[in-house]
């Protein structure tokens, strides 16, 4: 893809791709939606091809699957409140019953405080109880609640870790801005604006955009050589072939070497 | 069983079901054994989410994407265990031209080999006119046919039901796209 041509077509063509749109990360976090667009190059308009920034698309409100946070492990009532719900569904069949259980679970969560709120929550009180003369300070009360807030830091990890999906990040490693910057990277690079039907139409609306893939996967996984396959099985051609190859090597390789 | 994997379409992960297993594991025990016993594949348990990832800077049509297949924790303990059973026999089935996916094969011994036939050509011992086809072939294991697997299976004189217990497997499969 290029988008400036000196247009000696003949001599010697150039064609470079000079205009680019840069954003730092917190300009993207700000327009999660934006997208660049590259246009076609009329040379009698301007020797550059327009460059387009959209700051918004179409609004893709993607209904939220269920999805197990690994952090709800450390939530001290998790155990007993995902046993008994557990317990309740004994009749039904294993999915249902992991169905419900999610259910609950969904439930279950939206009483948590929010993990970041939780930790803006516990920085105030420590801060205000250090505020306190040093006579009236409560030591024990300061602890619990650091103790509470090293146990919220540590949930806000899995959170990240779970998202950022990068291997290397060892337990203990709490840089959250950049989790946040690897978990949005990854969901720009993997969110899809537009794709191209086999009839060369492009797709930009999410519901036609689903439709493309749905119909390319359809056909590739429906049957197709039905009558192809007793032919192979009978007469076993690929392993001919391959053969064939195999003693290629052996005369070859090996042999060269036998001969000296 | 990676650790951090991505879980299948309900939700839960391996680590959720390490954490719970003083009280889930009995009823996986027991819905992967009534498996091996009667070889029917329980409603939903291997739901499919197909994720399309990216394989170019830029994607344009949907070859772009390599799909990749979230499965349920349970359902990946059945083909496990089938994968397992069939694992140490598979250097026997498999040609020995064939480098992929077999422990103790690479699929680099394969390009050395390509590499030294090219340049077996070029020697001025060789004598005889040949010729080298390159053959871009597109990924083949997520497109076999089934009738193509039962009938390689038997052909192999696999015990009836396990090749069931396959067949269980794929036949019941059922697939959601997630974009």
């Amino acid at each position: 893809m290029y988008i400036w041509t000196n247009r000696h077509f003949s001599s010697k063509p150039i064609f470079e791709r000079l205009d680019r749109c840069l954003a730092n990360a917190d300009w993207c976090a700000s327009f999660p939606i934006s997208n660049v667009y590259n246009m076609p190059l009329i040379h009698t308009i301007s020797d550059h091809a327009p460059i387009l920034l959209s700051m918004d698309g179409p609004v893709r409100r993607i209904k939220r699957t269920f999805k197990f946070e690994n952090w709800w492990l450390k939530e001290q009532d998790f155990q007993q409140f995902a046993r008994n719900e557990w317990r309740k569904t004994t009749h039904i069949s294993f999915s249902q019953r992991t169905n419900k259980l999610a259910r609950g679970l969904k439930v279950w969560c939206r009483k948590k405080k929010p993990l970041q709120q939780e930790l803006t929550d516990l920085e105030e009180q420590i801060n205000n109880l250090q505020m306190q003369p040093m006579q009236q300070q409560n030591f024990s009360l300061e602890n619990s609640l650091v103790n509470r807030y090293e146990n919220n830091l540590t949930k806000l990890t899995d959170y990240y870790m779970q998202r950022a999906n990068k291997e290397w990040i060892k337990d203990g490693d709490r840089n959250t801005s950049f989790f946040h910057r690897a978990i949005h990277k990854r969901r720009r690079n993997n969110t899809i604006f537009s794709v191209m039907d086999e009839n060369n139409v492009v797709h930009y609306m999410p519901k036609q955009i689903s439709n493309t893939f749905v119909n390319y996967f359809r056909h590739i996984f429906a049957s197709s050589m039905l009558t192809l396959i007793g032919h192979i099985l009978h007469h076993n051609s690929p392993m001919i072939a391959m053969s064939t190859l195999t003693r290629c090597r052996t005369n070859k390789s090996f042999g060269r070497h036998s001969k000296r | 069983m990676k650790k951090n994997a991505s879980p299948g379409p309900d939700g839960f992960n391996v680590e959720f079901y390490i954490a719970t297993w003083s009280w889930i594991g009995d009823d996986v025990i027991n819905l992967v054994r009534t498996f091996f016993i009667f070889g029917v594949m329980p409603a939903h348990i291997n739901a499919t989410h197909i994720v399309l990832i990216p394989k170019k800077l830029v994607s344009m049509v949907p070859a772009d994407y390599r799909p990749i297949r979230l499965c349920n924790v349970v359902y990946k303990l059945i083909a496990k265990s089938l994968a397992n059973r069939l694992k140490s026999h598979l250097p026997d089935y498999i040609h020995p031209s064939q480098q992929a996916f077999i422990q103790g094969r690479r699929i680099s011994n394969n390009i050395i080999i390509a590499q030294e036939i090219t340049h077996s050509f070029t020697l001025s011992s060789w004598k005889h006119q040949s010729f080298m086809l390159k053959i871009d072939l597109a990924k083949a294991f997520n497109r076999l046919e089934w009738k193509f697997i039962i009938q390689a299976l038997t052909r192999k004189r696999l015990h009836r039901h396990f090749i069931n217990l396959i067949h269980a497997c794929i036949s019941s499969l059922t697939f959601s796209v997630v974009t």
